[in-house]
């Protein structure tokens, strides 16, 4: 694994990628998610995958390493780059599926397999209760979805939504709390994450 | 200090949270935060389930974009979708909608009837999705789904100043100008982004300029860009303009 080559992720210093990405900027998360795929893709289909499982498998692992790079899991100033770190958990979990399934007795060449599994990414509780929420917030209005959108994983300020929505900051602001108490009922009534 | 008095669900809590967890605390109030999460557990409490809540909140947002950024990805595998399987299934399809057309021209057939019974502004894309930089672009999106079609336009234009390259853009302005009848202006959108032979919209954008030119009554130049497209849907409104 440290014999790799780091590869550069669009010549970003790789620090500068990760608060990047932990900021979600979209535009750094689309070119590490494009980039990416194609080796995914090839590995995953050479190892009996077909392309709709290439890229379930490339998606999962896409999120875990967003996860593990927001939780402080992965240090981007190691060796290890981004780009080599998001394949091998994509290679991990690929491997862990075709074990696991269908293939339990089949043989792999590729036994030879370097990988550092990647840490439990988050505890299981604290996993179902962001499970529930994402299953609530598609029965939010459009509105509170954009709002909440906004300003969690865009990131911008209670001016910026005003202006985007054509509403006044204070209300902005307010709004932004009621659609938050709004998802907190749903999911304490719906503890199961069930409609 | 009151401890049960700062534990309160209150929208200044709430918003204090956001600052710590978006990480816009100053040292001085960071130091004061964590104190506080120290002697009060309930705080604490407040504070993770918070966490969770953005996190969820985080990651709904990119599973959603994920599909999103997937169709960007160009590959030439995308390309086979012509298969002979394929092409057996259009031409059915072809073949039936020519016998319902013939049935229908039979009754009398005009420019203006082709229109309205092609005509169907496109349904646009997921407003859940979108990127940082183009909220506005989706917001629009928001309004073009509601048929707000000169609202969608207002904020579009802007960004079509910005960066007339932005394929999506155009088309989107080309189609909601058709949808408010404004034909001359949607073809004017449209003719920009004809020959974007890797737009995913290639087909899209031949189909409703077609409907544009023919509903400037250019029947001519509508069945012009429809030669040699490749979708059933074009393929069959050339069927159709064919026969005016």
């Amino acid at each position: 694994m440290h014999k790799h080559s780091i590869q550069k992720l669009n010549d970003l210093p790789f620090n500068r990628t990760v608060v990047l990405i932990k900021e979600n900027d979209a535009t750094t998360l689309k070119e590490l998610y494009k980039t990416n795929f194609a080796k995914v893709k090839r590995y995953v289909l050479k190892n009996s995958g077909d392309e709709q499982q290439a890229k379930d498998v490339y998606q999962e692992a896409f999120l875990a390493m967003w996860r593990n790079i927001k939780n402080n899991q992965f240090s981007a100033e190691s060796e290890t780059a981004i780009n080599g770190y998001l394949f091998q958990i994509a290679k991990y979990k690929w491997l862990d599926h075709v074990r696991s399934v269908k293939y339990k007795n089949t043989t792999f060449i590729n036994r030879d397999i370097e990988y550092d599994e990647p840490e439990i990414e988050i505890e299981d509780l604290k996993n179902q209760k962001i499970k529930i929420i994402m299953e609530c917030i598609g029965n939010l209005g459009e509105r509170c979805q954009i709002l909440l959108k906004l300003f969690y994983f865009e990131r911008k300020n209670y001016k910026e939504i005003a202006k985007i929505l054509s509403i006044d900051e204070a209300y902005a602001r307010t709004a932004k709390y009621r659609c938050q108490e709004q998802i907190k009922k749903m999911t304490q009534t719906n503890p199961n994450g069930s409609k | 200090m009151d401890p049960n008095n700062n534990i309160e669900n209150t929208q200044e809590n709430v918003d204090l949270i956001d600052a710590y967890l978006l990480g816009n605390l100053d040292s001085d109030q960071l130091f004061e935060f964590k104190q506080r999460m120290d002697l009060y557990p309930d705080f604490r409490l407040m504070v993770n389930e918070q966490k969770t809540l953005m996190q969820g909140i985080e990651e709904g947002n990119l599973r959603n974009s994920l599909n999103d950024f997937h169709t960007e990805i160009k590959d030439e595998p995308h390309k086979k979708w012509m298969s002979r399987e394929w092409l057996a299934l259009a031409a059915s399809i072809l073949v039936l909608i020519s016998v319902s057309t013939w049935a229908f021209l039979n009754s009398g057939n005009s420019p203006e009837k082709v229109f309205t019974s092609n005509f169907k502004p496109d349904p646009g894309l997921p407003t859940t999705m979108g990127t940082a930089s183009d909220y506005e672009f989706y917001y629009g999106m928001v309004n073009y789904k509601r048929k707000e079609y000169a609202e969608a336009i207002n904020r579009w234009e802007p960004l079509y100043a910005a960066n007339p390259e932005n394929d999506t853009v155009v088309y989107f302005l080309g189609v909601a100008n058709l949808a408010q009848g404004k034909a001359r202006q949607a073809e004017k959108y449209l003719q920009m982004i004809r020959e974007k032979t890797e737009s995913v919209f290639y087909e899209e954008i031949r189909y409703y300029l077609a409907l544009s030119l023919l509903k400037e009554n250019k029947i001519e130049e509508a069945k012009n860009v429809l030669e040699q497209s490749e979708s059933s849907a074009n393929i069959v409104l050339l069927k159709e303009l064919k026969t005016l």
